[in-house]
């Protein structure tokens, strides 16, 4: 017989670790309901391979994170971006994302700083139906649009049609195509492939190489046979710097083209002499303050650069402005119709004249990274610096 | 066709000077302590990142250089004192598998300190390329031919006519006898760490400014430069040297008369037909025996 008092420990005791067990689950569960803080799942590359793009991107993230802080979050609801790192590694990305979607219960998913990364990482947005925002820029993830992923930089299709430019304004008919051996090299080489076809130029000589290799004059030399007026090389470096040295060593006085992998410093220091004249497609980020005082992007540019770095101590550049585009994109929509899934995703599909840092977004059900040609410029190196082409 | 050939030929000698260096390495330290070194490019990699931040802090660049490379030696020779010597008297996978612990962690080192955008070194001697038969040989490209001779020509005098050259020699000849005269083979074991780090670092320094430096270079500098090595014969100087430049030239004759993508696979074809045909490479040397 169980007695009074023995009775009442028994409750009080049961009663304690109920209380526990619900205080544990709060902690551990976000709080979703309404008035709750809206979460932000960031996936960025910070270590690894890819760290140079990486890194700015979450330390763009941490910077979004502080003025959120401060100005109190969206339509009064308090938001939280929480980043986490893949190592470059398309399976941890992945793992990280689901891990944010069910354990630490975020809204929506900004990052996949490679391609490699972006890809699975997409794959599972459209199995958990949540709305993920790319920072990587292969083409085939965004064509064909799918419902919950979205793309953020200039795809490399749009970047090869901006290079292109520079071909016709040259009004050249042959150039020979240098290309690193991957998906990144066979997006441009289809691109330009198409397009040449277009505008009834020829594509005399196509040499790949690999992304290891040392020395590409070998390349040079057999594109140099087939007498090009222009030689195009799409990579990044320091293969692409190597080209653009081989190219000027090997005696060649034609234009060069490169792609848009080249928009950092480490180029021009790698190809030196060799780099000046080249020219190459780019978000206007590289160039914002030479941009006429009409663009669009201009202010937001020069904000984000100025911000970023007070905030980091180094220069921004286009990856930081994909992360810093995906978040606001996400926050634009919070304030519009709150954190429902659904309903951001439907948000983010007829969002249409949003300026980024990557260009003004024209989404469509159809076109789900929303940029152009006229979201690029064409950027030559001129005395070691970038200036806007012509 | 004919105008293509002497280019893929100055191309292969110059990349193949390099592979030379780096299959000296392997040759050194295999010929004394029967350790197939696999962190022997990271050498390289390191030599190149320190040389280039040095540079960034004004250094003149043969300061920079000397700096960089004696850093790199010793850390070959705290590799040799924290890594192999430890494991001493290990199976020799064991140790081969150490080395390429080693070398992930240089890797992984080299990409937190230096991240993973390339570094640059500027030419030694800047000015206009060379004309040679009708192809093109960049001033670095002649340095790094010339100094992968100069070391080699010292490094046979070394062994050749010095005493501590004779002792690594005698080591490598036969341990066990050259302790009995009082030579450490320890000691010899450090000094060809030492003396293989110098040389990655003197690869590492002279072909930054044609290819640029970065943190995971030193991987495929170390797969070509084990190549050359066992080519070579792996336990042979001369031979060594020689299988750098063949494959070097192998490289480029393939890149330009068949595709870019065929170099590496075609390397590897004729590392595969030199151990079936000649188990001990192409040049013959003194075969190592076990210790």
């Amino acid at each position: 017989m169980i007695t009074q008092a023995a009775l009442a420990r028994r409750l009080t005791t049961i009663a304690l670790a109920a209380a526990l067990a619900a205080g544990l689950a709060a902690s551990g569960r976000p709080a979703l309901g309404q008035g709750g803080a809206i979460r932000i799942g960031a996936v960025f590359a910070v270590t690894g391979p890819a760290s140079s793009l990486g890194k700015p991107e979450k330390d763009t993230a941490a910077m979004l994170a502080a003025q959120l802080a401060a100005s109190g979050g969206v339509a009064g609801r308090p938001v939280q971006i929480i980043t986490y790192d893949s190592e470059t590694d398309p399976t941890k990305a992945v793992l990280l994302m689901k891990k944010a979607v069910t354990e630490d219960g975020v809204a929506a998913v900004v990052g996949g700083t490679t391609s490699p990364e972006s890809q699975p990482m997409a794959d599972y947005a459209m199995s958990a139906e949540i709305p993920f925002m790319s920072v990587a820029a292969s083409t085939t993830l965004s064509v064909p649009a799918r419902a919950w992923v979205f793309q953020m930089p200039q795809r490399n299709d749009v970047a090869a049609a901006t290079a292109m430019q520079y071909l016709v304004a040259l009004r050249v008919t042959t150039f020979a195509f240098l290309y690193r051996n991957d998906d990144f090299g066979q997006d441009g080489l289809v691109g330009f492939r198409t397009y040449a076809r277009q505008r009834g130029m020829t594509v005399v000589d196509t040499e790949p190489f690999a992304a290891t290799d040392t020395d590409l004059s070998a390349q040079v030399a057999r594109a140099r046979i087939k007498n090009p007026q222009a030689m195009v090389v799409w990579s990044t470096p320091p293969t692409a710097a190597i080209a653009a040295k081989n190219i000027r060593q090997l005696g060649m006085p034609v234009p060069i083209l490169e792609s848009h992998g080249i928009a950092n410093r480490a180029f021009i220091q790698l190809a030196g002499p060799a780099a000046e004249g080249v020219v190459f497609p780019a978000g206007k980020l590289l160039v914002a303050g030479k941009l006429p005082a009409g663009d669009p992007q201009k202010a937001l540019l020069e904000r984000y650069a100025r911000d970023f770095e007070a905030a980091n101590k180094y220069a921004a550049n286009t990856f930081g402005g994909h992360a810093y585009d995906g978040i606001t994109m996400l926050l634009d929509a919070f304030r519009h119709v709150g954190p429902d899934k659904a309903g951001v995703r439907e948000y983010l599909e007829h969002l249409r004249g949003f300026v980024g840092t990557g260009g003004v977004f024209a989404m469509s059900p159809q076109n789900h990274n929303g940029l152009s040609t006229k979201d690029m410029v064409l950027v030559v190196i001129k005395n070691g610096a970038w200036d806007i082409w012509r | 066709m004919s105008t293509l050939l002497p280019q893929l030929l100055l191309t292969g000698l110059t990349t193949g000077s390099i592979y030379a260096l780096v299959a000296l390495g392997f040759v050194l330290i295999y010929s004394v302590t029967g350790i197939l070194n696999f962190a022997q490019g990271e050498f390289s990699m390191l030599s190149a990142l320190v040389c280039a931040t040095l540079l960034a802090w004004h250094l003149p660049l043969g300061a920079a250089a000397l700096i960089a490379a004696a850093a790199v030696c010793a850390v070959g020779a705290l590799t040799e004192r924290l890594a192999i010597r430890p494991a001493s008297g290990a199976h020799p996978l064991t140790l081969l598998i150490i080395t390429f612990g080693v070398s992930m962690a240089f890797r992984g080192i080299a990409l937190m300190l230096w991240g993973a955008d390339p570094y640059a070194l500027p030419e030694f001697t800047p000015g206009p390329a060379l004309v040679l038969l009708g192809g093109v040989l960049i001033r670095q490209a002649i340095w790094a031919i010339a100094l992968s001779l100069a070391v080699v020509a010292a490094l046979f005098v070394f062994f050749a006519r010095t005493v501590p050259g004779a002792a690594v020699r005698a080591c490598a000849d036969n341990a066990f006898a050259s302790r009995l005269v009082g030579i450490s083979p320890r000691r010899m074991s450090l000094l060809a760490f030492t003396l293989s780090a110098a040389l990655g670092a003197v690869a590492g320094i002279v072909m930054t400014p044609i290819t640029g430096a970065t943190y995971d270079m030193g991987l495929a500098l170390g797969l070509k430069g084990f190549v050359a090595a066992v080519i070579g014969g792996l336990a042979n100087a001369p031979g060594a040297v020689l299988g750098g430049y063949l494959v070097g030239l192998i490289e480029a004759l393939t890149t330009g008369y068949l595709s870019p993508g065929y170099g590496t696979a075609i390397t590897f074809l004729v590392l595969l037909a030199v151990l079936f045909l000649q188990r001990e490479g192409l040049v013959h040397g003194a075969r190592r025996r076990p210790a």
